[in-house]
Formats: structure tokens, sequence, C-alpha cells
């Protein structure tokens, strides 16, 4: 361990930023990775060194083990921050960062394995007395043995495969018709996505709350937790709308889910920033559902409500310093909310939409913030995640946050691809976001498509554009602009029309 | 104040068409009339895509975009679509919104995952006619108008390219 002077980012997008930043805070030099497309992508332009890893595709460059500890060690970097997402939840990589010699910033490989086998971690989740929901222990292969289970917890059971995660392979079955094919189908996206078939079977929560709780565990068997966040606003199983702290539990129940995250942490000598995510049923009973072994994507609530930076504890972690806080200091401080800023069509089911950003105006102002990993004139890819950033507002009160949300969300504008930014609007204003009574089924319950557009259209966008097409129509015709007022912005206008002239 | 020529644009959305004459004014603002009522319009570009509109005193920001006659604008937060067409697109008979596309593409790079509609079969304007991963995700691809699946170019496992044919939708 010792000091880390130079850290090799073995990720991309929005959370190689973050990290670089807290690098940069903390004097620490940062190596980038980038695919083709990722030349010119905002992680690869901020760090202090990048490299190419190869073509596109993540299973041919983010993915490469032995490319990135090629990387590292030409760069000389004497750690390995993996981010979110790619590789930072495999074991095999994290053990490999270490017989390079390297500190892998993050929990030891035999904690990333025993909580990334939902069998394993149930069973060290049991005997560590953390409350988990009733279902069978093991994986299940044969469809007799899962009809007998079902009848000991009864319906309605959620079919999860083995090996899953992000949603993949995961079936609700309400009642006995159902099972069959519930069953056929979990098993058949199981097998394709990870290449096993076996699921287990749990007792379904009906109308659950996601309520997750971030804890630090540092070289020295200090753990602590940093309080939960509620992640209930979720499409396909994917958050989209997150905040801290959560109306859902009072606070006796917040102390008890904190209490039993310190100890599921203990329970895999865990160290680093974690975070136990827990379903929580109406009447405020938790369940574990899993642990992520790395740092989140909404981090930034927890930051905002404790103050501590996370990202740099992960830094400072790795390099053997105890924890930044005690838990007796760690106090939730206001409340703030993420909205996930998505290249993706909520009117289109979702539909992922790339393209070119041609126009980026990112929010500021009081209790704002934007983790961005995009610029003005980037190409958004399809190859990735479709994120492009993520807004957080921090408010004294959870109405403050909400207010001051909107009022960021009505200043981003992100003309290129479609992004969720109306659709964010949508779900801040309405009645049960407001009074709080979420869950994880918000969504697919309340949301059409065409609730997004005003009825009888928007002449705005109608006089906008017939304006902008007259200006067109008088450059093209080379008319030349008037003198006086109109002739600065006219100049202007002639930018639009030669633009769409080549592209039209 | 003197007043340079009316443009006339036809905007036909859904089932009906509204009427826009758009007269630029000597001073830099610009008459608007939607069918019939007209309004004084202070309109500035404040960027290469961003106009700034005084209506009446209210302020409005939009962002353009544009595919020949149709314009994309960014309008509180949501892309709208509006098709223009002045006399000289009318003549060229690009009148007009039809029943819909008729050729389904890929929109992204990904791999077929299932087919839900088959050669000869009915399918109405929204129905599901493929399933493609893309992104981590599965992505239904519906069909962009009524009519009978024509062709389908692929089969399930297939890898397809952005803008690779994949069906045909036909009367």
């Amino acid at each position: 361990m010792g000091s880390i002077r130079r850290v090799l980012i073995a990720n991309r997008g929005e959370i190689a930023v973050r990290v670089i930043r807290a690098c940069r805070e903390l004097g620490i030099e940062s190596v980038a990775v980038y695919s083709d497309p990722d030349r010119t992508a905002l992680h690869t332009r901020l760090a202090d060194y990048a490299f190419h890893i190869g073509p596109a595709a993540a299973a041919d460059s983010y993915l490469q083990i032995p490319k990135l500890l090629d990387v590292a060690k030409r760069a000389g970097a004497d750690a390995v921050h993996p981010g979110y997402g790619f590789l930072s939840e495999r074991a095999p990589f994290a053990r490999a960062v270490r017989e390079a010699g390297l500190t892998f910033v993050g929990p030891s490989p035999e904690a990333i394995e025993a909580m990334g086998d939902k069998v394993e971690a149930r069973r060290r989740m049991i005997a560590a007395k953390v409350p988990v929901v009733p279902g069978s222990e093991h994986p299940i292969e044969s469809d007799a043995e899962v009809e007998k289970l079902v009848r000991e917890i009864g319906f309605p059971v959620m079919l999860k495969a083995a090996g899953g995660g992000g949603g993949k392979g995961m079936r609700l079955v309400h009642e006995q018709a159902g099972l069959a094919s519930g069953l056929r189908s979990a098993r058949s996206e199981a097998k394709s996505a990870f290449g096993d078939d076996r699921v287990y079977v749990e007792k379904a929560i009906i109308r659950p709350r996601h309520i997750e709780v971030q804890v630090l565990g540092d070289t020295h068997g200090n753990v602590i937790h940093l309080y939960e966040r509620e992640c209930s606003i979720q499409r396909r199983h994917q958050k989209v709308i997150e905040e801290s702290p959560s109306l859902a539990i009072d606070q006796k129940t917040r102390e008890a889910m904190g209490a039993v995250a310190v100890q599921a942490a203990k329970a895999v000598d865990y160290v680093g920033a974690g975070t136990i995510e827990f379903l929580v049923d109406q009447q405020r009973n938790f369940y574990f559902l899993e642990m992520n072994t790395r740092i989140q994507v909404e981090h930034p609530i927890t930051e905002m409500v404790t103050g501590v930076d996370l990202v740099r504890a992960q830094l400072e972690i790795a390099a053997g310093k105890p924890l930044p806080v005690k838990q007796k200091d760690v106090v939730q401080r206001g409340w703030a909310i993420e909205c996930r800023i998505y290249a993706e069509d909520p009117e289109n089911n979702f539909l992922p939409a790339p393209g070119r950003i041609e126009v980026l105006q990112v929010p500021t102002g009081l209790g704002v913030r934007d983790d961005s990993g995009v610029y003005e004139g980037f190409e958004v890819s399809t190859f990735y995640d479709p994120i492009l950033s993520k807004l957080v507002a921090w408010g004294a009160t959870r109405e403050e946050a909400t207010q001051r949300m909107l009022r960021a969300l009505h200043e981003y504008v992100v003309v290129g691809p479609t992004v969720n930014v109306a659709f964010h609007c949508w779900a801040l204003r309405h009645p049960r976001f407001i009074k709080g009574d979420i869950d994880t089924g918000f969504i697919a319950s309340e949301f059409k498509p065409e609730m997004l557009r005003p009825e009888g259209g928007d002449d705005v966008a109608l006089i906008g554009a017939a304006i902008a097409a007259t200006e067109r129509a008088r450059s093209r015709n080379g008319g030349a602009p008037s003198a006086g007022a109109a002739s600065e912005p006219r100049s202007r206008w002639l930018e639009i029309g030669r633009r769409e002239a080549l592209r039209g | 104040m003197a007043e340079g020529r009316p443009y006339t644009y036809q905007s036909p959305a859904g089932d009906q068409t509204r009427t826009v004459v758009v007269v630029p004014r000597e001073d830099g603002r610009y008459e608007v009339t939607i069918d019939g009522a007209t309004r004084t319009v202070d309109a500035r570009a404040t960027g290469p895509h961003t106009l700034s509109l005084l209506l009446d005193g209210a302020q409005h920001e939009v962002h353009l975009t544009a595919k020949a006659d149709v314009w994309t604008v960014l309008s509180n937060g949501l892309a709208h679509h509006v098709t223009l067409l002045d006399e000289r697109a009318r003549r060229a008979g690009r009148s007009k919104q039809g029943p819909g596309d008729k050729e389904i593409r890929a929109i992204m790079p990904g791999k077929v995952v299932a087919l839900l509609a088959e050669v000869g079969h009915h399918v109405e304007q929204g129905q599901g006619v493929l399933v493609i991963e893309a992104m981590k995700m599965e992505n239904e691809i519906k069909a962009p108008r009524t009519g009978t699946v024509q062709e389908i170019r692929v089969k399930p496992g297939q890898a397809v390219e952005a803008g690779e044919l994949l069906a045909v939708i036909d009367d």
C-alpha cells in the first residue's frame, strides 16, 4: 500500500471524470484509457495521461484485463480505480491488479466474490444475522423443486438468475398458472445473458421500495455507514431518480438499517466504498437484496447530504489511511435528489437515442451539481451506457430540493440526442412523488408516453421554426441582411442557414 | 416601418394543417400569423441553434435543427417535430405527412433477439415487429404504419448495423 501517486482509471464517461477530479484534488496523477470512439471523450481530455486500449466494443477495450494492466505498467501507475460497471465487480480483475503489484481501489477479490455470487452472499448474510427475503438458499435446477419451494413460501414469487444483475433474468410470478412460463423465460434469459440457467426463488415483496445504505470500510478494520439513498424510481429495474434521505423510513429504521449494513460489510471484511441494497416493504421491514462492491452511480446525493467526498475517501482508504470520519460525526443535512440524464426517448419506450450533441447548456446556481461525461460537439455513441450526466440538487428540505431540481431541469438543454429531461419534470411533479408515495413500480404503473406533451401542441415551437425557416430561405436567396439592429443577429442566422443547408 | 415580403408555410400535423405567415420587419422583428391571428415576435439568435423569442414580453428559448422541411424544435425540454412546407415544397409534391415509413431500419447497431411478426401478417401502427438488443437493453421495434409485413430481412441472432433495412410494411 503506502501512498498513491498515479492512478489508472479503468472506465470511461462521467465516472471516469469524477475519479479524475478527485485525483487532481489530492495531487494524484490520473491515467485514462480510451477506445477508438473515446479518443476525444471528456475523460480522455481531462486526464493527465491517456492510452488507447482498442476498438469501440467494450469486450475488446474496457473489459480487456491484460491490456489494462499493460497500460498501467507502461504508464507507471501504482493503483487502479475501476469506477462502476465494466470490471468493477469482477474478482479476477481485482486479483490480477493485486498480483501485478498494484493497489486496487476497492475491496479484496474475496469480498467481491462473496458478494457477487447471490447464493454465497445470501448464505453469508444469514450467518451474519442480516435479514434476507424468504426463499431458496441455493440455485435450483429442477422445475419440480421450484414448485415445491413456491408451495412453502407462497405467491407472489420472484425468479432470479443465479449469476444475474441489472434486471436480467428476473421474473415476477403472481400465481400458479404463470409459474411454468415464467420459469421458462427466466431460465432462457439467464442462459443467454450469463451462460447459467439456474435460478433461485424468493418471496416477492409487493410494492417494495429500494433503499440502500452507503458504507465505507478501511484497512484497519473500521466500517461506518453514511445513511440511506432511496432509489425506488426505476424503469426496467434501472434507477433514474434517487434521493437522500428517504421519506419512507423513520429514524429508528434508519439507524437499524445502518447498523445492519455495517454488520453485512464486516461479514466480508469489506474495504472501500460499498452499498448494501435493501428492499423495504410497506410495514418498513427491510431485507438484504445485494451488495454493490464499488462506487455507485448515485453516490453524489450521499456526498451532498453528509459532506463526505466518497471518491476521495476511496483513494485515501486504498492508500492505507483510516476512514476520514467517525460514525458519530456522520450526519444527514438537508435533502439531495439526483436525476440521471440519459440519451433516451421516454416517448419511445425509453429507447436509447444517441447522436452528436449540437447544443449543451448545463444549469448552475446554488445547490446544483452536474456530474457530466460529455460536452458540446461530442458524439454520444451507441456502444456504451447512454448516461450523459447526473444532475444533483441539494436543498434544506425535500420540497426545496425538488423545486431546485425542477428549476435546474428547466435550464438543462441538450440538442441532438433525445434526453429524458421532460420525463424527470413529469416525475418530480407527480402527486405521488411529492407525497413520497413511491415504489419500484412507480413508472410502470403511472407513466404514459403521451403525458409529456401539453394538449394543443406548442405554438412557440411553431413560431420558432417558422422564423428559422424564413431566415434560412432569405440566406439561401442571397438576400443581404439589412443594417441596424438586425445585422448582428443575422450573421448568426446565416450560420444556421448554412449548417442546415449542408445537412438537408 | 418598411416590411419584407411575406413567407407562407403550411404545417401539417396529425389530421390538420395550419398556415403560418412570417413577415420580417425592418427593425429585425417579425409579424407571425398563425391561422389568421397575428403576433409581433422579437427573435434573436443566441447561438447557432438557439433562438430567444419575446412574445408579448414573455421570454421563450427554443433550439432548432432541421432536415429539409422538418424542424426539430426543443422547447420546454421537449422535442417538437414541425413540418413547414413553402410554396416550392408544395409544388414539388413534398406534401403532407404520409401514413408513415414503409421501411423499418435499425437505428443503432445491435442483435436481433426475436421476430414478433411474420411475412404476410397484418400489423397495426405501433405494434411490435421485432426485438433488438442494443446498448445492453432489449428494444421492441414497432411498426411505423398499419399494413402487411411484406419482407423481413433478418433472423434472430443476427447482428445488424445502424441503418440496415430490417423489414418492409406496405398496404
